[in-house]
């Protein structure tokens, strides 16, 4: 784009502002900044509405009297962010969305009270503007952002379904005290409090896999683990992994391979930054 | 626009000047700076708006009204259209001084609340962004306002949008929990519906009236939402039960298309610069 | 493997069943660039590779007014992160893979007994399409490069080896009353600092450089040396040095040039 068609867009834009405004129909709403909307677009997908879930569970504490996975706490957080997609699926399947991009579950521990979990997944709902991401079922749901969405498609693949797994722990305080106690003072390895943890942590990273089998995913990506501690009688790990499951997709990747290139403007964040739009880039920097 | 009395005298004065001078001050980078010059406008100048209201949770329903052994949900409508004039008026306040450095939008908006006398219930919220103009193009009824950066601004326009203003949603509850709620989570591991049912219609409520504003203003779609939920138990009158109060609160620019671009496809790149 | 020889190796018996698992379903954590750069260089993303370790590491008194190394702490932070390490390894070995990508060491001080830290090492286990690019000495290579910089070290000729590091825990001196006194107010350097800084990282430097010999590496990139004092106030500094070795895998390193843009992203 010419300099020139560049400062008459400040004209275009003032004109459209200021003519009559007419009735539309309901405008869309996402959670997408800027960036992710144009390239949502140009990946052919219309943002559509920003869609949510809330689950508000109660997990009790309950003393933990062997080490091993809380089964009770697992399923309840489990359910519970199943739940919360779940309902932001609903939300976006009753708009006539084909996915749901940009999908993110806050967790909130405290402000609803004692014992009180609250998880809220929060996305933008979009359609395929060539119906080409239609599965004939639910809408697809990824926690990709629109960047990241754009980069898949771009290259041949499609997401499927936002997958997860979860596995909270509990050591008991006997286990606990008789592990600290056998290596106290020495700069060594606790190897069963090691396994214990290793053991979860793998548990909810297999979980997540075997959602994505379920779907008949090549794979996952983007996986992230959260982990949080709780003290509930005892010591108490929570992890969760999240991903989004992916497979090959009818389209060829098309574009152009990637380029190496070096910029001219800011070598570190702190230097002065002037930025010219030269030719549209995609960075794969992140 | 508001028919609420604008910003006072002096803010229009200062105004004034900084028109006049052809000198203007603003908080853009100079990446904003270049981005806002390559798509045609030109910055003129800081503008602020504020307003202090007296705000307080009112409405709270008396709980012997719940049907028996049922959640009741009230809308706590006063106090959440409370909330949303006050920064309405803010925002307006904000518009005025714009209009009058001739400017054409403000971006950059940002809405700060401050809680100015804690015995009054008083809670100030000022709306503060930079103004731009475009030379030559004729004065808009109100200016577009946008919670989006220079830089974003630019990429919109490039990608044929332009914002039309920031739309707000906000909306407030009260829940009443029963006792058998309470009872039951305290025994098991349960999905309290209750609650979140509440907190779905709250949400629900105010992101229908940010569209709402969205498509008031002509707008093909809002972008940037800032989304706050805020919770905090509130004693129960008349049964031991403790409910709760949720206030949901949705910013978010409204923009409204004005071209169909036709994009060269994007090249991918990696860069060799430290990072 | 079997589950007697994962317990050996450090790995609980879950690990082999989700490393069985992932033969047909892949899982990553690399983003989606970092994905599509992997494959663009070569290679398929096998599987998540992990390891772990809760180790006490306690704490060492130094003498109030002497910079020392506290080669105990050193020691223990080193064999935590080599126990981790070696575990992503073992599993990635299990897997059949080539190597590992985008390692991620984490350290995370526990309330559970005092002093103790839990370590893990994470990446993604690759194995090229074509050709092998084990180590010399025929182990998956291990690198914290991202997919980014995988890609770009592929182009410019050069295969990861090994992460390699060094660290050194130092204690650094407490001021006398009178050298305080001295320095007091004004803008001169406070040698004591400055000396005990400058021997701590370059001990942790030299200790990285020995284990990229060792490897018979050509050079290291990718170099970054974290300064944190953990959990033990703010005299006790632990310098940890970390890179990926390399070697080359052709004579010549010339690529393409780059091209030169102005950025309009963020």
């Amino acid at each position: 784009m010419s300099g020139r068609d560049s400062a008459d867009l400040a004209v275009r834009a003032l004109r459209r502002l200021a003519a009559p405004i007419s009735p539309r129909r309901a405008p869309f709403t996402c959670d997408l900044s800027v960036d992710e909307l144009v390239l949502v677009e140009r990946a052919g997908l219309e943002p559509v509405k920003l869609v949510m879930g809330t689950c508000v569970v109660s997990v009790l504490r309950r003393p933990i009297s062997r080490t091993g996975e809380l089964r009770h706490a697992t399923n309840a957080i489990y359910r519970a962010r199943r739940l919360a997609v779940e309902d932001l699926r609903r939300e976006a399947a009753g708009v006539g969305a084909h996915g749901v991009v940009g999908v993110r579950v806050e967790v909130d521990e405290e402000r609803w009270g004692e014992d009180l979990h609250e998880f809220v997944a929060l996305g933008t709902a979009v359609r395929s503007r060539t119906g080409s991401l239609r599965t004939g079922g639910a809408p697809f749901t990824s926690h990709l952002s629109g960047q990241g969405v754009h980069a898949l498609l771009a290259a041949g693949y499609r997401p499927l379904s936002l997958v997860m797994g979860a596995a909270v722990w509990g050591v008991s305080r006997w286990d606990s005290a008789a592990w600290l106690s056998a290596r106290r003072r020495r700069r060594v390895e606790y190897p069963e409090m090691t396994r214990e943890i290793a053991t979860a942590r793998e548990l909810a990273i297999r979980r997540m896999g075997v959602e994505a089998r379920a779907v008949r995913a090549a794979g996952v990506v983007g996986m992230t683990i959260e982990q949080r501690s709780h003290t509930w009688g005892g010591d108490a790990m929570e992890f969760v992994a999240l991903g989004t499951a992916i497979r090959s997709g009818d389209v060829r990747p098309s574009g152009p391979r990637p380029r190496a290139v070096v910029s001219l403007d800011a070598a570190s964040p702190r230097a002065a930054e002037i930025r010219v739009d030269v030719e549209p880039l995609r960075r794969l920097d992140n | 626009m508001s028919a609420a009395p604008g910003p006072p005298e002096s803010a229009l004065r200062r105004v004034r000047r900084q028109r006049d001078s052809g000198t203007w001050n603003s908080d853009l980078s100079v990446g904003e700076l270049a981005a806002i010059h390559s798509v045609g406008f030109a910055p003129a100048g800081q503008v602020t708006g504020s307003a202090v209201y007296r705000i307080a949770v009112q409405g709270i329903p008396s709980c012997g009204t719940a049907p028996r052994g049922q959640p009741l949900v009230t809308e706590l409508a006063a106090y959440g259209r409370a909330l949303h004039d006050v920064r309405r008026l803010a925002l307006d306040r904000m518009a005025r001084e714009a209009i009058e450095l001739g400017c054409h939008g403000v971006v950059g908006v940002r809405l700060t609340v401050r809680r100015f006398d804690h015995a009054m219930n008083a809670v100030e919220f000022t709306a503060i962004g930079t103004a731009i103009r475009r030379a030559g193009a004729a004065a808009l009824p109100a200016p577009f306002l946008s919670a989006l950066d220079g830089a974003d601004l630019a990429k919109l326009l490039r990608a044929g949008m332009v914002p039309c203003r920031l739309a707000i949603g906000i909306a407030a509850v009260h829940v009443h929990t029963t006792n058998l709620w309470e009872e039951t989570s305290r025994r098991a591991d349960v999905a309290r519906t209750d609650l979140s049912g509440a907190a779905a219609s709250v949400r629900s409520l105010a992101m229908g009236r940010l569209s709402e504003e969205a498509r008031g203003a002509g707008a093909d779609g809002c972008v940037g939402s800032r989304l706050h939920l805020d919770v905090w138990p509130v004693p129960c009158g008349i049964h031991r039960d403790r409910d709760h109060v949720l206030q949901f609160t949705a910013v978010a620019t409204a923009v409204a298309r004005f071209d169909t671009p036709a994009p060269p496809a994007p090249e991918p790149v990696v860069s060799l610069d430290d990072r | 493997m079997s589950t007697s020889d994962a317990a050996a190796a450090g790995l609980p018996p879950e690990a082999l069943v989700r490393l069985k698992e992932t033969r047909t379903v892949f899982t990553s954590d690399l983003t989606v660039n970092e994905f599509l750069l992997v494959k663009e260089a070569g290679f398929d993303p096998l599987g998540l590779v992990l390891g772990s370790s809760i180790y006490h590491i306690g704490i060492q008194v130094g003498r109030w007014g002497k910079s020392q190394e506290l080669n105990r702490l050193s020691e223990a932070l080193y064999h935590a992160r080599e126990l981790a390490i070696g575990r992503m390894e073992v599993e990635a070995d299990e897997l059949g893979a080539d190597g590992i990508v985008g390692v991620r060491l984490d350290i995370k001080f526990y309330e559970w007994g005092a002093g103790t830290a839990e370590f893990v090492a994470i990446g993604t286990a690759v194995r090229a399409r074509e050709g092998s690019y084990r180590t010399p000495a025929g182990k998956p290579f291990t690198s914290d490069l991202s997919g980014q910089d995988f890609w770009v070290l592929h182009q410019t000729g050069y295969a990861p080896v090994a992460l390699v590091m060094g660290n050194c825990v130092y204690h650094v001196a407490h001021q006398s009353l009178g050298q305080w006194v001295r320095s007091a107010g004004v803008n001169t350097e406070l040698p004591n600092f400055t000396q005990a800084l400058y021997e701590a990282r370059e001990l942790a430097m030299e200790r990285m450089q020995r284990e990229a010999e060792q490897v018979g590496a050509q050079g290291i990139v990718g170099v970054q040396i974290h300064e944190k004092s953990h959990q033990w106030g703010g005299h006790t500094i632990e310098f940890f040095a970390v890179g990926t070795a390399v070697r080359p895998l052709r004579e010549d390193h010339r690529v393409p040039p780059p091209g030169i843009v102005f950025s309009l992203d963020r």
